[in-house]
């Protein structure tokens, strides 16, 4: 039971539940003992859902990474390879089925694929000859996962690049699938709105399917109110600014894959009193964030310059209870001081870890590189020079700067601008092909076909229209107590968040001029509810928003929601779904192309 | 810890009147004996006298020696002692003398005890004119010698003195077990300073509106 789900208003933990229960069922299939071989790339997803104790109950008694070559020997009954329908890992399959024929071990084999069946695989299989051996091949429905008692996520790296550059609708499918899943446990959502083309595509695919269940009706009370679907492509500029939250920037510095984090360890050595600091630890720190850990869930979405002071207040709160110590007199005091200590060394352990975490994070914050790319990024969201080709971006090109920090400066650019002038591009694209090299013309391209770079069209700049009516811009933003949701970029409001802000009150039709001016249609769309289930709402109750990202999401963004949840006014609290969550980086990464790897 | 005498008496409208005394002389000088005997007995009286009917008290005895100081005792004979009294509202006191170490609780529950048993077995009617010969009381001696060691004697401070180790040992434990991991200074130091200088992230850009804006 993962508590740190059931925290929220809608409690995540029956979708956890319910993946577990599936996933018991499939092991209990192949009876007797087993061993798992896993695809790499699921045992992060998988982590969230299930630990190695879970599979040990039901006989798992080794796990292997797929490799090509020999499996390892085993003495289990079945194998199982968990995998995700991808033809390469296919091949490796196949290999390793061969390998064990020669070997004489009668031992049954089993594929689970990850998240469905393909059926070019299952052919391929069979082109190899080895479609025969297995005895269960079965799909596990794995879509959206439970991060946190208000975050899902399907992990689905290449959502935006498939649907934004290869047309390659596959991920809005899922996604459909995931919340009809969703609905299934939590009830039919009566209200859908949207924006953007994809979302209006998973829209009619959730429509369509519920027609095909039309004869069983769900009569589970609804939990969600409402469906927001939004287009990453709606929101092209927030991802690349730089996030200034504690876990926003946490995921720009060091990257937070399925909730952990891998930190350099120096800090993290146990000092002990006299000890030179010899024997430091080589192996990166590695530690999991969630919402369980109290001090975290305080200070994630916080401003990063409000965290000192939150450490530092919660540094004195510690201190003084460790101090209680000494008004213990009798045993029964004493008793009840011990009873603490375990809660109370977690939060110091916490403490320390977080404080740690923070000066490092500092060290970076406070640097004159960080502060003048955060300088010219507020330059262009303020809309000040957004057609010259910049100083500052020519100048980081001339010192051969990290190449996507480039390219988040040059598209942001863009994105501000409506497009750039041809001059003005090509003088970027030229100064960048000839300093990193001419392979990056695809990445180039591609940036221009996802919209992030590309020459301006009209000379018309829609971006000063939208960032005024949706007050993009807040001049003086309070980090330390914020009331409104641009501090998570100090003084930058994400337009997505804006969108669902406006949409809860005082809704679209206000702001319709601007809607036109975004990508793609904005939507709405109602689902009946079978009779006798419609919510009889309370006095002061709050009505809860599912926001959809396709395409991905940033953490400052999901930071901003929270803000707006725990508004007193607001009435919406919001449950954050995703493709992915990323952050600038991570994002142009998966744009990149290089001319001799394959499509990943 | 030594207990030396232990003393019931009546406590008369002028006098006290001693009903039955047990001594335990054997760190003093065979020579002394009698004379230090002596002036206990005396001591437990005057004690009872001076003490009011229902109450209480732990008498430091250096005080009352000075009285008496006459040379009965050789200079470095000359220990400290605590006459501990109760005299009860029926007017029957004890007293024993004891040395400083002795815990005081304990030889108030002895008092207690002896005279709860001593008003048992011996009529109240006896008490005012009574002495050590005709008294038919047996027990002091025995209650003399087992109070000798107030742990086995007193159950209570047996598991007091045990509490008060285990105590002792808890806090210890606690402490080393709170010195592990990161000290608490340090964190509170670091916070603050993380707190300290954080320039605002906002209010970077420096050309703000330096362009006007063509709609």
């Amino acid at each position: 039971m993962a508590s740190h789900l059931s925290y929220g208003r809608v409690n995540l933990n029956i979708l956890r539940e319910a993946a577990r229960k599936e996933l018991r069922e499939f092991l209990d299939k192949c009876a007797g003992s087993k061993a798992i071989v896993w695809d790499e790339y699921l045992t992060g997803p998988f982590g969230l859902i299930a630990q190695y104790s879970l599979l040990k109950e039901h006989e798992v008694e080794k796990m292997f990474t797929l490799k090509s070559g020999r499996l390892p020997s085993a003495d289990v009954k079945n194998i199982i390879f968990f995998v995700r329908p991808r033809l390469e890992l296919m091949d490796i399959i196949a290999e390793n089925v061969f390998s064990e024929d020669k070997m004489h071990l009668s031992r049954d084999f089993h594929i689970l694929f990850v998240p469905r069946r393909s059926m070019l695989c299952e052919q391929r299989l069979k082109e190899l000859g080895v479609l025969g051996s297995f005895i269960n091949i079965d799909e596990y429905i794995l879509d959206l996962i439970p991060y946190d008692g208000d975050l899902l996520s399907m992990e689905y790296e290449s959502a935006f690049r498939e649907c934004y550059l290869e047309n390659d609708q596959t991920s809005l499918y899922h996604t459909a699938k995931g919340l009809m899943t969703l609905q299934a446990l939590y009830g039919t959502i009566p209200q859908i709105y949207g924006k953007g083309e994809c979302a209006r595509h998973v829209a009619n695919m959730m429509l369509r399917m519920k027609r095909e269940f039309a004869g069983s009706q769900n009569q589970i009370l609804p939990v969600f109110d409402t469906l927001l679907l939004l287009d990453r492509n709606v929101d092209l500029l927030t991802p690349l600014a730089t996030q200034l939250t504690y876990e926003g920037l946490i995921d720009e510095i060091y990257g937070i894959t399925n909730g952990y984090v891998k930190l350099p360890p120096e800090k993290f050595a146990q000092k002990k009193q006299g000890e030179a600091s010899k024997d430091l630890p080589t192996e990166p720190k590695k530690l999991q964030l969630n919402s369980a850990e109290e001090l975290y869930a305080e200070i994630r979405d916080k401003n990063f310059n409000a965290v000192g002071a939150a450490l530092s207040k919660k540094a004195k709160i510690i201190s003084a209870a460790f101090e209680e110590r000494h008004n213990a007199k009798t045993v029964g005091e004493i008793k009840q001081f011990v009873s603490q200590l375990p809660h109370m060394q977690a939060a110091r352990s916490s403490l320390a870890n977080h404080t740690s975490i923070a000066e490092l994070i500092k060290d970076i914050t406070t640097s004159e590189a960080f502060f003048d790319n955060l300088t010219v990024e507020q330059e262009f969201m303020t809309g000040v020079d957004t057609d010259k080709v910049n100083t500052y971006i020519e100048d980081c090109i001339a010192q051969k700067d990290p190449l996507i920090k480039i390219l988040r400066l040059v598209c942001m650019q863009s994105v501000c601008n409506n497009g750039l002038k041809q001059k003005v591009l090509d003088h970027y694209k030229r100064e960048i092909l000839q300093t990193y090299g001419y392979e990056h013309m695809l990445t180039l391209n591609n940036l221009e076909k996802a919209g992030l770079l590309k020459p301006q069209m009209s000379s018309r700049n829609n971006y000063p229209t939208i960032r005024k009516t949706l007050k993009l811009w807040m001049e003086d933003a309070n980090e330390q107590n914020p009331n409104d949701i641009s501090y998570v970029y100090s003084g930058y409001a994400p337009l997505s968040i804006r969108l669902t802000q406006v949409l809860a009150r005082p809704g679209w039709r206000s702001i319709e001029e601007v809607l036109k001016m975004l990508p793609g249609p904005h939507f709405e769309e109602r689902q009946q509810l079978p009779a006798g289930l419609h919510k009889k709402r309370q006095q002061g109750e709050n009505r809860t928003t599912l926001v959809f990202f396709l395409g991905g999401v940033s953490y400052a963004e999901i930071a901003a929601l929270r803000f707006l949840s725990q508004m007193e006014d607001s009435g919406m609290e919001y449950i954050i779904a995703t493709t992915k969550l990323l952050n600038g980086t991570t994002w142009i990464k998966s744009l990149m192309d290089r001319p001799e790897s394959q499509a990943p | 810890m030594k207990l030396y005498s232990l003393s019931i008496l009546h406590k008369g409208a002028t006098k006290a009147n001693l009903l039955k005394a047990a001594y335990d002389l054997s760190s003093f000088s065979f020579f002394q004996r009698s004379s230090i005997q002596e002036f206990m007995t005396f001591t437990s009286a005057l004690i009872v006298e001076r003490t009011t009917q229902g109450s209480r008290a732990s008498v430091k005895e250096q005080d009352l020696y000075k009285l008496i100081k006459k040379s009965i005792m050789h200079d470095d004979c000359i220990k400290e002692y605590l006459c501990h009294v109760y005299v009860r509202n029926d007017n029957l006191s004890a007293v024993v003398i004891a040395d400083t170490e002795y815990p005081q609780r304990v030889c108030f529950t002895l008092l207690d005890k002896v005279l709860e048993e001593f008003s048992r077995q011996v009529d109240s009617i006896d008490w005012p004119s009574g002495n050590p010969e005709t008294i038919n009381y047996k027990a002091l001696d025995i209650h003399l010698s087992k109070y000798q060691n107030p742990r086995e004697a007193d159950a209570m401070t047996k598991v007091q003195a045990e509490l008060d180790e285990t105590k002792i040992i808890l806090h210890n434990t606690m402490e080393s077990l709170l010195e592990r991991g990161e000290k608490l200074d340090d964190l509170v130091s670091k916070s603050e300073h993380l707190g300290n200088q954080s320039k605002a992230f906002y209010k970077t850009a420096r050309k703000q509106n330096s362009c006007c804006e063509i709609m």
